[in-house]
């Protein structure tokens, strides 16, 4: 069952891409750095390095390819205004972070109960037209579950979750965009796993069947033991240093 | 058996568009670039510096203080030197980060510093009987004259822009410029029976908080760039 939930996890992770967040963030840094000092072309760099991240991540939180797009373009503009104020050597991938969740939340509350509209940004793509029909309907069912059971967690673990186990940012970065301690970026993080497997735990008793994501199905796809079908705990999208793992549940 | 690819719940990629207008909406909205900003910052906390120094003076000087044993004022004026240095560095962001510290941390500075300031002045009561009695009106206005000066410099080598919460760092702001101040005020003032501190010494400190959340709110949230 538990492997069921992480490979269910997993299947949302796997939407991280393929970006080498440490190449990712030196290159963001160095760039922002030129940018601050005057290099006007550092800022197209800036731009390819960060925005497919916080378009994802608006994305996750607002299903709607223009509010993202807002999103992204007001996050870029307020880096660009206070470039004169930029640290040297801080790092801007947190910071971009924490303005984009900013502009979320203020966008969600100029909403108020108005939901935005979902424009299928989120629809499952398929990777090969040699899918049969059948499977591809299953495994957009359960993405679509995966979906809906992050989106009715508790807004502060969600958040948690989402930059730690979904945008693969370190705990303490976390910590840094979300404005609380590492400490309690954990305790969230868990929590929000703890809530998404009694969700999957729930539905399975309804009788719907859990994603089939455990190892040798992942084998089966080729997936990277990484990625979240192993029994390491890496492989399950936990850090080796996650305490939870380590047997200290918050 | 023909292997699955695995059906992914793939994001789109940023259309190329929105690149082509952020980049040009940058471009229609100059901003400074950066500059040397340690010698300015020098340069501001000197003359937060001076600016309350002459307000002391202007008000009388320490002299004022002369019926507190030396020794009371020296504890009384340095425990409260010590929290307004723990408190700048506390609710400043750190060297390598954009970002102000976190939520409870600058809680616990806005709220923190009146409360212990005090707590200090009435522990030092006990050292000794105050030469007189008056109800702290003047020390409330010299808080009140001393205080924009050191918020000033803080302000400036905070990031003056906050993301995440900027009424809460505004608010630490503002307890840390009124722990400068209350130093200034201590060494001037000699009193620290309950009704006197309360009123003149720990009420500004609030006050000052709550104007310096105000202020962040105001000057430090996101605006939205047009």
């Amino acid at each position: 069952m538990q492997e069921a939930v992480l490979g269910q996890v997993a299947l949302i992770a796997k939407a991280r891409g393929s970006i080498d967040q440490t190449a990712s963030q030196t290159l963001a840094d160095r760039a922002m750095d030129r940018y601050a000092d005057g290099d006007g072309a550092a800022f197209s760099t800036l731009y390819d390095e960060l925005a497919p991240r916080l378009y994802r991540y608006a994305l996750l939180r607002t299903h709607s390819r223009s509010a993202s797009e807002d999103v992204v373009q007001q996050t870029f503009l307020q880096i660009h205004s206070a470039r004169d104020r930029f640290v040297r050597g801080a790092a801007v991938l947190t910071w971009a972070y924490a303005i984009a969740r900013r502009l979320l939340i203020d966008a969600s509350r100029r909403q108020g109960h108005e939901q935005l509209r979902d424009d299928g940004a989120f629809d499952v793509e398929e990777r090969s037209t040699g899918l049969a029909a059948d499977d591809a309907m299953a495994q957009k069912e359960q993405e679509l579950e995966a979906r809906r059971d992050l989106e009715h967690l508790p807004a502060a673990l969600r958040e948690s979750f989402q930059l730690v186990k979904l945008e693969g940012l370190s705990v303490a970065q976390a910590a840094e965009v979300l404005g609380i301690t590492p400490g309690m970026v954990k305790i969230r993080t868990h929590r929000a796993r703890v809530a998404l497997k009694r969700a999957l735990s729930r539905r399975s008793h309804d009788g719907r069947p859990p994603p089939p994501a455990g190892p040798a199905v992942a084998r089966e796809r080729g997936m990277p033991r990484s990625e979240g079908s192993g029994s390491d705990p890496d492989s399950r999208g936990l850090r080796k240093d996650d305490p939870v793992e380590k047997g200290a549940t918050p | 058996m023909m292997p699955r690819d695995p059906i992914q719940l793939r994001a789109p990629a940023p259309p190329e568009a929105l690149k082509l207008r952020v980049l040009a909406a940058a471009r229609g909205h100059p901003a400074p670039e950066r500059t040397d900003r340690f010698l300015p910052g020098l340069g501001l906390t000197a003359l937060a510096a001076v600016a309350m120094v002459a307000v002391l003076a202007l008000a009388g000087g320490p002299s004022h203080a002369a019926g507190r044993p030396a020794v009371s004022g020296a504890w009384i004026v340095g425990g409260t030197l010590a929290l307004a240095v723990a408190a700048t560095w506390l609710s400043l962001p750190h060297r390598r980060s954009m970002l102000s510290p976190a939520r409870g941390q600058l809680l616990a500075v806005a709220i923190g510093v009146p409360v212990l300031v005090g707590a200090w002045l009435l522990l030092g009561h006990a050292t000794y009987d105050d030469p007189f009695v008056r109800t702290g009106y003047r020390c409330f206005a010299l808080t009140a004259a001393t205080a924009p000066w050191p918020f000033m410099a803080l302000a400036y080598f905070s990031r003056r822009l906050d993301p995440r919460h900027p009424a809460i760092a505004g608010a630490a702001l503002g307890a840390t410029a009124g722990a400068w101040a209350a130093v200034m005020v201590e060494l001037w003032c000699p009193l620290a029976v309950l009704d006197h501190v309360v009123f003149g010494h720990v009420l500004p400190l609030a006050l000052l908080a709550l104007a310096g959340s105000v202020y962040g709110a105001l000057k430090f949230g996101l605006r939205r760039v047009r």
